[in-house]
Formats: C-alpha cells, structure tokens, sequence
C-alpha cells in the first residue's frame, strides 16, 4: 500500500460508521448495505487522495457512497425511496454540521453501560445480533410499537448522554 | 412562519418512524410521510441524521464484523522499502476514461479533479 492509500485507509477507517450509515439510509437492505459499503471502500482506497484535506474528506466520500448506492437500486430496479437524489443533497448541509460532532465509540460504550438492563438488551439484540426491531419484539413478546418506543427513547437518551460527556470532555480540554 | 418544535412525545414517533425506515418496515405511506416531513420541515433534518449516525456508530460498536473492511484496508501492510504490495482489485472493471468513468451506472467521483488524479 504506497502513502497515498495509507492515509485515504485512515480516513476511511475514521469515518466508516457515517459512511455505513449513509450507505443504509438510502438502501436499507442489511445485504445491499454491506455490499454496496465494500464497493465504496475500494474506491475511497483508489482514489482517497482527491480530498485536499481531513475535512473534505467525509463531504467527498459521501457523495462516493451516494453514487455508488444509486446505482446499486438501479441496478437491483429498487426505487430510491424517500431519500431520492434532491433529498440526499438537501441533507447534505446536516451531515456536514454533524461530521464536528461525531460520537467517539469510547463515549458511546460508556453511555450504552448506563442505558437499563431491559433498554441494553434492546439494543445489544437490534445491533451485536442483527436483529430487526419486529424479531426483537417477537423474542421479547412485546408489541412491535413497544419495541420502537423503547428504542427511539434509548436514542434519544444516547444522543443526550454523548452529548452531554463531550461538551465536558471540551470544556476540560480547554 | 417558522416551525413549530416537536414535542417529546412528537420526536419519539419521529425516531420510530426513521428506525421503521432502516428496518424496511415502513409501509409506502410512511416512507412517504417521512419523505414530506424531511422535504416541508429543515428543522427535522438534524435529528434525522443524528439518528441514522448512531445507527451507524451502534452498527460499528457492537456489530464490528458489519462493517469490516476490505482486508488491504482493515490490515494496512506496511512494505519494506522497494517492496511492492499487490494493487487493490477496483470494485467495478475501469473504464478507458481517465476519470474512471464507468458504464450506464456510472460514478465520477472527480469531476473538477480528474487531470490530478490521473498523474
């Protein structure tokens, strides 16, 4: 691997979870999204250089994985869904903000470890076992509206707490 | 007019409306609603892609193996001086195009960049 794929293999590997995230808002199927991810990693590794720097990196590599997942449903004849190209574009603005704030996983496990017992093992089955939100719900014997409700609470309180534990983690650096 | 925040109890259902969606269980009509509610309302978008990111970031924590990637990048080798590391296949058979242009799926990656990369 000569330095220039070196360092776009480091870019890719500090912002591959937004670039799978991306990738499965447009496609959504579990499958196409890991496909889809693989094709865009090997064109990040070939031509990762084109952005100037770290920061235009996650705006560049974005519009890699959006082209890449269009063509993938136009190649499987899948409509795009709600995310259509004009969506995808409009969001972009709300990407970018969030590519300063993104949640370091060092963070996450410590505001997943004080999520309750009943919430993490929501969430270890929908995330470590894959599962769907409705096979969850199916396991626990709740409804399926019990388990989206305890999960879209369990985001919000994630999102809260990383929040919260960066903004103090910034204020102590400074 | 500017828009009205959601409620707590508004912001759920939104949550579990975009979980819906990453699951494939959203009905055509609430792929819809989403869509109208994303295109009509600015103020939704944040919170829509902070969740699809933590999706993403829950994915990477706890699910590693699904977003592994291709070994030459998971494993970067480092080669000893003069020592040549095979090239990574392309994902999709090149082009003639100096951009890497590519068939009737194609992606140009470098529109406004291609005489750099091709040097």
């Amino acid at each position: 691997m000569d330095p220039r794929q070196e360092r776009a293999a480091a870019l890719l590997l500090a912002n591959r979870a937004m670039l799978f995230s991306y990738i499965a808002a447009i496609v959504r199927d579990p499958q196409m999204v890991e496909d889809v991810f693989q094709n865009v990693a090997l064109v990040i590794l070939d031509k990762g250089d084109v952005a100037a720097s770290v920061k235009d990196f996650p705006p560049w590599a974005r519009r890699v994985a959006r082209l890449e997942a269009l063509a993938a449903l136009r190649r499987r004849r899948k409509a795009p869904g709600p995310l259509d190209p004009s969506l995808l574009e409009s969001l972009e603005a709300d990407w970018a903000a969030a590519d300063a704030t993104a949640e370091p996983s060092a963070t996450l496990q410590v505001c997943l470890e004080r999520l309750s017992p009943y919430v993490h093992r929501l969430i270890e089955l929908r995330y470590a076992d894959g599962l769907p939100a409705l096979e969850v719900a199916r396991r626990l014997n709740r409804s399926p509206n019990t388990v989206y409700v305890a999960l879209s609470r369990a985001y919000k309180s994630l999102a809260e707490c990383v929040r919260r534990r960066l903004g103090r983690e910034g204020a102590n650096d400074e | 007019m500017s828009e009205s925040p959601l409620s707590q109890v508004g912001e759920e259902a939104f949550i579990g409306q975009i979980l819906g969606y990453l699951d494939g269980t959203a009905s055509p009509q609430d792929q819809s609603e989403l869509k109208e509610a994303l295109a009509s309302r600015p103020a939704l978008r944040p919170l829509f892609v902070s969740v699809i990111r933590l999706h993403g970031a829950l994915t990477e924590l706890l699910s590693p193996q699904r977003v592994a990637l291709p070994s030459a990048v998971a494993a970067p080798p480092r080669s000893a001086p003069g020592e040549e590391t095979p090239p990574t296949e392309p994902a999709h058979p090149p082009s003639d195009s100096p951009g890497g242009r590519r068939g009737d799926d194609t992606c140009e990656y470098v529109e406004d960049r291609d005489e750099d990369t091709t040097q």
